[in-house]
């Protein structure tokens, strides 16, 4: 038995029933989607440029939106200085098309996507490689296209997109990896404000819940890297239209999204319209040590709040706020509201009697309350507890700060 | 001197020095010492004698002259011979001179790697810090991993982890490959097999992105004894190697007692089990406060003995904590506090599988105790080993237990004291193995069709897997095309990637207690079966195939369970074979289906069967390589085939012990099926076939080495002191019926043929295909 026997009688997947041989895609008509071969020292690859005049609309936004809204919103929703100064002119929002998810030194970004502002247009450049050596063409024009950029805007690109790109230019040893001044990824934004409202914070949810964007007839992601290889198989070009639509599709979103974002980080609590949004600017707000400024975002928030869980962190929030504040007057009573269901409120409490009011008995109190609620909820916070018990014992029996 | 008391005891105590079949004392050995090379860093010269060394062991010496003058290196030399300074001292003297240097230091378990680097970090510490020294497995936090990424000069890690880990992100390791200067392989020995031919391709793949990167790092290696260093160093790296094998390193005086269980059953040749023995003779030690490492075959015995030892120490009164079991299938955490507690000396007898057979540091302990004859030379001298560091007085016990193979050593001494270790062996070239790490090595980077890997011509491989759509080729470049990691596939340890968990379930609580590798599963796991950990007996209550978990239950019972194997055999494919004349040797390729179909239950001690349980478990199918012998021709009368059935089921039994002495192999390596009327050949016929998917090469070794290998067959036969057969030799009478030593004397000597063997064909395509 010679080696192509061995190989095709012992190792062989069964599963194939196409044996046609792969196509040759050298040629793969770019006209198909429109676009056109561009050519450099390493070859080539092709480049489709689609156009859309201001103020081109997208869900129930408007693309020449983006250009008013004040990034000023964004450097506090995603807690980037820099981003306030930030010039659209020199700004892209990227997105890349796979071959698949894993990542590694395997995985090829076959489609990278970016649009633009130019005059009055939003303009979407997609580079493609119609098979794997015309890679360090197209990473050629990348090189070029992203010289002058200085502001990245991606949705899950920090850990995604950018380092694949990153990799792809390292393993063509050509150029270093392109260097932009500013990276916003905007998914760590759309948590902070709809984390605790929607079930889940991928772009598409997004698009159908604040962006209004229906899709249709659109590819779904996780297929992108079969279509992909079945078009490098079969050289049907027509296999990557949807392919490519999805990619414009993702890209004019997270146009959308910046702005939908911007207003939101800007907004007044009166105008906001979901609790988990208030509560999003408020944390930062407290984060920043903008205590009355979170109070007035937290209170719209109880507004809107719809169930006791949400409720209850609320209110805890708030205590801390007042506690920040020194109003203990206003934080006391939320923490006895709470202290039947929030170990760490009983925790507070204590703390409050024994250093605040130098009432031991009623800290001792809070304290085994606490020790109790700690034991059914929250067992690793129960050793914290019994210390502070431990602890309060001994000065109660040593007559210290004992009043009268 | 309590070692010398309990060697005394078992001098005196007839009851004791009556089973002792061999007593070999050894001589301390002196040292033999080099001045510190005059090249070497003086930072490093004055770190030594502040540590108060004084001179290098001469083998250390010249691991270092080697090392820098550039040469690949494997240097052979026993446990606590201060190997580690023959890489450290060359890699630290070069990364002082070029900051921008980098070392990749290998070991084949994470436990090995932390002991290593708490080791090397202390050094480096004192040199000044420029060198940092980080670990790199699946343990280390991933904050840490982008510093090391960048940082470490030296980057500890295994081969799984290298596999899996590092190189398909080697972008990320960049700074490291770059600069890559020096790369360690410790116990090169344990790389044999199949996980020797796995670590062999990572390499390969290792070297392919080190080209890429334009460094072209140096090896070296170091081992425990085996007699092919050379030639299996230049198999797993790929270049030749030079060995340094003469050892200056000293040893305390050694007393090595070989022992025999009594026999109980001089009719049927039943000996007392060796397990029962092992307990007798390790009391002696430990009663004394000796401190003892008992080594056991399998996890099972391991935890025997562990629920023997502490029995007896309970009785004894003292704390029954102090002896432990030490295995794989512990959990990591448990196994670090083992180790500490061994050091220390909380700890005073461990029981173990080999799995402490390598470096891991548990001190210094006096006296070893071998359940059974470790399977080969070289292991038998690492166990050994572990008792008798610095130049006190320390002992070695090996107890013989019933098979074949161990009968033979504990009556033949001169076969582990006289000669040399084994070989070891690899096949990189396993089908199967190099496949996956083609596979891996494309996702890794484009191959273009001017690379080797190691073989010369992959591309027929390459464009099966173009066929397959895992590759696509475009001119003479060929791409991975799939959404999927290729190395999570591979695991490189066993046959399959995937383990199976065992989940406590007492009292409503659910936690993992240890793993199983899928092979074993039907065998250890099935439901009814007893599965013991850390002398904590459990009762399988549900193995749930699909979802790989088994859930178990803590029981007290006085019995353990045992599966049965049946295994049918198709050959595929001859690759080589004898002319048919008496007989027939063949080597070639076999489809082996593997089931169990029931187990028994065998009480603690006295070893009867008190029932059994049906298995009901899907069959293993396995594509693999085997040897065969095949005689011409049935006789037609009864009595005659009787005989020639019995013939066969002796030598069958004899192979499966004797191989494993002549190949470095365990016996858990190779199966053997013995058929009076095979399916292919429709002749008698035995088949000794490897238990790994395409084999690593013992089965085509096997043919090359039949006439040794049949000719050690017929001598433990007969040295064998029973008449008819027993147990020891050819088995059994109940499995190979009366007078089974001469049917299988006959069988022997039909298939052997007088006089030299004939020419093999199909041999010489083989040899020049390797």
């Amino acid at each position: 038995m010679d080696l192509s026997q061995k190989l095709k009688a012992f190792v062989s997947s069964e599963k194939l029933t196409d044996t046609r041989s792969p196509a040759d895609t050298a040629g793969a008509d770019t006209n198909a989607w429109g676009g056109r071969q561009v050519s450099n020292a390493f070859g080539s690859c092709c480049l489709i440029e689609t156009r859309y005049v201001l103020p081109h609309q997208h869900g129930t936004s408007q693309l020449y939106d983006v250009l008013g809204c004040a990034s000023v919103g964004l450097e506090m929703l995603l807690r980037e200085p820099r981003a306030a100064s930030l010039d659209l002119s020199k700004t892209v929002f990227l997105d890349t098309e796979t071959t698949g998810l894993a990542g590694g030194t395997g995985t090829y970004a076959f489609l990278v996507g970016f649009g633009f502002f130019a005059a009055r247009e939003f303009v979407i450049r997609q580079y493609m490689m119609r098979d794997f050596p015309e890679e360090l063409a197209m990473l050629e024009c990348l090189h070029e296209e992203l010289a002058t950029v200085q502001t990245l805007v991606t949705f899950n690109g920090r850990s995604f997109d950018w380092p694949l790109l990153r990799d792809r230019f390292l393993l063509s040893r050509v150029h270093p990896p392109p260097i932009v001044e500013l990276h916003l990824d905007l998914l760590a934004a759309a948590r902070r404000l709809w984390r605790h409202e929607l079930p889940s914070c991928s772009l598409q949810t997004l698009e159908k819940t604040i962006l209004g964007v229906r899709r249709e007839g659109d590819v779904p992601g996780a297929e992108v890297p079969q279509r992909y290889f079945a078009y490098l198989q079969s050289g049907d070009s027509t296999l990557l239209d949807d392919v490519l639509h999805h990619n414009t599709l993702d890209i004019l979103s997270l146009a959308a999204l910046y702005s939908a974002l911007s207003k939101r980080g800007t907004a007044s609590p009166k105008s906001l319209r979901w609790s988990s949004e208030a509560e999003g600017i408020a944390r930062l707000h407290a984060e920043a040590g903008r205590h009355m400024t979170a109070l007035r975002y937290y209170d719209r928030a109880i507004d809107l709040a719809a169930d006791r869980k949400t409720l209850r962190r609320l209110l805890l929030a708030i205590s801390f706020c007042y506690k920040r504040l020194d109003r203990f007057d206003r934080a006391e009573p939320i923490w006895h509201a709470l202290m039947d269901d929030v170990p760490v409120c009983c925790e507070e409490l204590a703390k409050y009697y024994e250093h605040r009011t130098k009432d031991l008995a009623r800290a001792l109190h809070a304290a085994e309350h606490g020790l109790r609620l700690a034991e059914r909820l929250q067992p690793q916070a129960s050793e914290r507890f019994r210390h502070r018990i431990s602890r309060l014992k001994r000065s109660t029996r040593s007559g210290a700060g004992l009043p009268g | 001197m309590s070692v010398e008391q309990a060697l005394d005891e078992l001098r005196s105590n007839p009851a004791l020095s009556e089973n002792i079949t061999h007593w070999q004392s050894l001589p301390a050995r002196k040292p033999r010492y080099a001045d510190f090379p005059e090249s070497m860093n003086t930072s490093i010269k004055e770190l030594l004698q502040e540590r108060g060394i004084k001179q290098l062991y001469c083998h250390q010496a010249s691991a270092y002259d080697t090392a820098l003058r550039g040469e690949d290196i494997v240097v052979v030399t026993p446990t606590a011979s201060g190997k580690t300074l023959c890489y450290n001292l060359p890699i630290l003297h070069s990364l002082l001179k070029n900051a921008e240097a980098r070392a990749l230091y290998l070991f084949p378990t994470k436990a090995l790697a932390q002991d290593q680097v708490a080791e090397l970090m202390d050094w480096t510490e004192r040199l000044g810090g420029t060198i940092k020294t980080f670990t790199y497995d699946g343990d280390t936090p991933a904050e840490a991993r982008r510093a090391i990424r960048s940082a470490g000069s030296i980057v500890v890690t295994n081969p799984d982890m290298l596999h899996a880990g590092i190189l398909p992100h080697h972008t990320k390791w960049m700074r490291l490959f770059e600069n890559l200067q020096y790369i360690v392989v410790d116990e090169l020995h344990t790389y044999r097999g199949v996980f020797g031919s796995h670590t062999a391709n990572v390499l390969r793949r290792l070297a392919r992105i080190c080209r890429f990167y334009g460094s072209s790092p140096q090896f070296i290696c170091t081992s425990a004894t085996i007699s092919n260093p050379a030639d299996h160093g230049s198999r797993l790296i790929g270049r030749s190697v030079t060995v340094i094998d003469d050892n200056g390193a000293p040893q305390g005086p050694r007393e090595i007692v070989f022992y025999n269980p009594p026999v109980v059953n001089a009719a049927l040749g039943i000996r007392r089990s060796a397990l029962l023995e092992a307990e007798r003779v390790a009391k002696e030690f430990l009663k004394r406060s000796v401190q003892t490492i008992l080594f056991a075959r399998s996890r099972t015995d391991t935890e025997i003995l562990v629920t023997y030892l502490r029995k007896t120490f309970h009785r004894l009164g003292d704390a029954s904590e102090k002896i432990r079991g030490y295995r794989g299938g512990y959990l990591p955490n448990q196994r670090r506090q083992i180790e500490r507690d061994l050091r220390a000396g909380r700890v005073l007898g461990v029981v173990s599988t080999n799995a402490l057979e390598l470096g891991v540091d548990i001190g210094t302990l006096e006296a070893a105790v071998l359940t059974g004859y470790p399977g080969t030379i070289a292991s038998t001298w690492q166990q050994a080993g572990r008792a008798g560091r610095g130049s006190d007085l320390s002992a070695v016990v090996i107890i013989g237990n019933s098979s074949p193979l161990n009968q033979f050593v504990v009556q033949h001494p001169e076969f582990v004291l006289g000669q040399g270790a084994e070989m070891a062996l690899i096949n990189p070239e396993n089908l199967y193995i190099l496949i996956s790490h083609l596979k891996c090595a494309v996702f890794e980077l484009p191959f273009t069709d001017d690379e080797s890997f190691g073989v010369e011509d992959v591309t027929s491989i390459l464009d099966f897997l173009v066929d397959e759509q895992v590759l696509r080729r475009v001119g003479s470049r060929w791409y991975w095309m799939q959404e999927n990691y290729p190395a999570v596939e591979v695991s490189l340890r066993s046959a399959s990637a995937d383990n199976f968990a065992i989940i406590d379930t007492t009292g409503g609580r659910r936690q993992v207690i240890g793993e199983v590798d899928r092979f074993s599963a039907p065998m250890l796991i099935h439901e009814g079966a007893i599965y013991i950990h850390e002398s904590q007996q459990y009762h399988i209550d549900e193995l749930d195939f699909d979802r790989q978990k088994a859930y178990a239950r803590q029981v007290s019972v006085d019995y353990y369970t045992d599966a049965n194997l049946a295994v049918e055999l198709k050959v595929l494919d001859v690759s080589a074979e004898t002319p048919l004349t008496e007989a027939q040797h063949v080597w070639g390729e076999v489809m082996v289906a593997a089931k169990t179909h029931m187990y028994k239950k065998i009480r603690f001690h006295t070893h009867e069967n008190i029932g059994w349980g049906p298995i009901s478990l899907p069959e293993m199918e396995m594509h693999t390589t085997a040897y065969w012998i095949t005689k011409a021709d049935i006789p037609r009368d009864a009595a005659e085939r009787d005989a020639l059935q019995s013939g066969l089921m002796g030598t069958a039994n004899l192979l499966i012990n004797t191989v494993p002495l002549e190949l470095m192999c365990s016996p858990g390596d190779l199966g053997v099926v013995a058929q009076l009327r095979s399916p292919f050949t429709g002749r008698p016929t035995i088949y000794v076939y490897e238990k790994y998917p395409g084999g690593v090469g013992f089965a085509a070794q096997l043919f090359e080495n039949r006439s040794a290998v049949l000719m050690r067959v017929q001598q433990l036969l007969e040295s064998c002191p029973c008449t008819d057969g027993c147990p020891s030799c050819v088995g059994p009478a109940a499995e190979v019926g009366a007078n089974g030593k001469n049917h299988t004397r006959r069988f022997l000597r039909e298939v052997m043929g007088d006089g030299p063997q004939p020419e093999t064909q199909g041999l010489r395509q083989f040899r020049e295909a390797d």
